[in-house]
């Protein structure tokens, strides 16, 4: 192992590049730092077309969290509400949402949740309960 | 007082770089695949953040002076401090760009998200910079061949037996070291939601990265051994052939791992199997570097 020789150019050159990374990760930080912070929202939206797989059908959900700060443990539930009675539902659980991070969820239901006939269906998605890390 | 030629500079300070990756990967990549510190560094406020970074600068400061990722020792603080800061840049780097790789970091992830979980990250990535020395220790401008060397090598290919007997210790180095380091991850669910989540393009990227990688820190590091692997006779004689035999070894030992903690059941999809072997073969292939520097 040598005594550490005076730094050459490539070396300097390291320090520059390195010393301006480092800033700029620090500047960044800092910068989200600054303004309010508002607490978690999740919220969950349908988004696309209902799939139609075998004899089941698949509806995508979209679920943003809308605050900045993050929720853990974001639970889900889709039902398929006929005659003010839910008939059909299921629900997920999302580990972790960071502030305004989105996560696509899919609901597999019997039940066609477009299907229109007398007691007209809806079909709810919402965010039932989250906790706050 | 002695000096370098220019060439001669940029080339040591490659090499130096590349230690530092090499070391750095070794550290970090067990909590790459750690989804709780992904949540911690996504988590945290950005005032934890910015202290977690100011903590880190400290013991990779103390132990540039005692280890570091150069050849040269710094015996003077200036340099310990500078080099603490290539450690840092270089730490969060490697972890932006493996998570990035792996898909934990993509265009829809919030910017305070991405930069928490890039420097909680980045930590064990630096700290592993700067203890790279002390793990496989070495001096890298002695132990690459001269041309002479090289010559001689070419003559005196070895005996058919020490060859095979060379081939053997490599291919158990690589397993052995793929298990220490790929056997805490294996078992993990982190391995299955990151290979789902990848694409058959990213795929063929990962496998590329773990290539480039165990050649790097075997090859360009400038470890210990690495005139001896160098100088090898045996079926993975040539660096090339070596580092695509022992990934093959590590892609091995990954599959055996999930087999060994049924991770891929029968009925599995081949193309799910795959792409969780070739996620756990990245950090495999690394341990497997590290092996063969070890045997």
């Amino acid at each position: 192992m040598s005594t550490r020789l005076p730094r050459s150019r490539p070396e300097w050159l390291t320090f520059g590049v390195s010393a301006g990374v480092v800033m700029a990760m620090v500047a960044l930080i800092a910068v989200q730092a600054v303004g309010t912070f508002e607490p978690a929202a999740p919220t969950a939206d349908r988004v696309g077309e209902t799939r139609e797989i075998g004899e089941r059908f698949v509806v995508d959900v979209e679920v943003t969290n809308r605050g900045d700060e993050p929720a853990q443990n974001v639970q889900v539930v889709g039902s398929i509400i006929e005659d003010d009675e839910v008939v059909e539902s299921g629900d997920q659980f999302i580990d972790f949402l960071a502030g305004g991070e989105t996560v696509l969820l899919s609901f597999v239901f019997d039940r066609d949740p477009d299907a229109t006939g007398p007691g007209e269906d809806v079909t709810q998605f919402s965010v039932t309960s989250y906790a706050t890390p | 007082m002695p000096h370098r030629t220019a060439s001669a500079s940029w080339a040591s300070e490659g090499r130096d770089l590349v230690r530092a990756g090499s070391g750095g990967l070794l550290v970090g990549i067990p909590l790459l695949y750690t989804m709780e510190v992904w949540w911690i560094g996504a988590t945290a406020s950005t005032s934890h953040v910015l202290a977690a970074l100011a903590i880190a600068y400290l013991p990779v400061v103390a132990l540039n002076r005692t280890s570091g990722f150069r050849t040269s020792k710094d015996v003077r603080l200036s340099d310990a401090m500078m080099d603490a800061v290539e450690a840092l840049a270089v730490g969060v780097l490697s972890a932006a760009g493996l998570l990035v790789l792996l898909r934990e970091i993509t265009l829809q992830t919030p910017v305070r998200s991405a930069l928490g979980k890039i420097v909680y990250e980045g930590m064990p990535f630096s700290l592993g910079i700067v203890l790279a020395r002390h793990f496989l220790s070495g001096d890298a401008d002695a132990s690459r061949p001269s041309k002479e060397t090289s010559k001689r090598r070419a003559g005196s290919a070895g005996a058919p037996s020490a060859a095979l007997s060379q081939s053997t210790a490599d291919i158990g180095g690589s397993l052995l070291g793929a298990v220490v380091i790929a056997f805490a991850i294996a078992p993990t669910d982190e391995v299955r939601a990151i290979s789902s989540a990848l694409s058959p393009l990213r795929l063929i990227l990962i496998v590329v990265v773990s290539l480039v990688v165990s050649y790097g820190i075997v090859f360009e590091a400038g470890f210990g051994s690495q005139t001896n692997r160098h100088e090898h006779a045996g079926i993975m004689q040539s660096p090339v052939s070596e580092t695509m035999i022992s990934y093959l070894v590590a892609l091995f030992a990954a599959w055996a791992m999930l087999q060994f903690f049924d991770r891929t059941p029968p009925g599995t999809p081949w193309f799910a199997t795959l792409s969780q072997v070739v996620v756990l073969g990245l950090p495999a292939a690394v341990g497997g570097a590290a092996g063969r520097l070890a045997v």
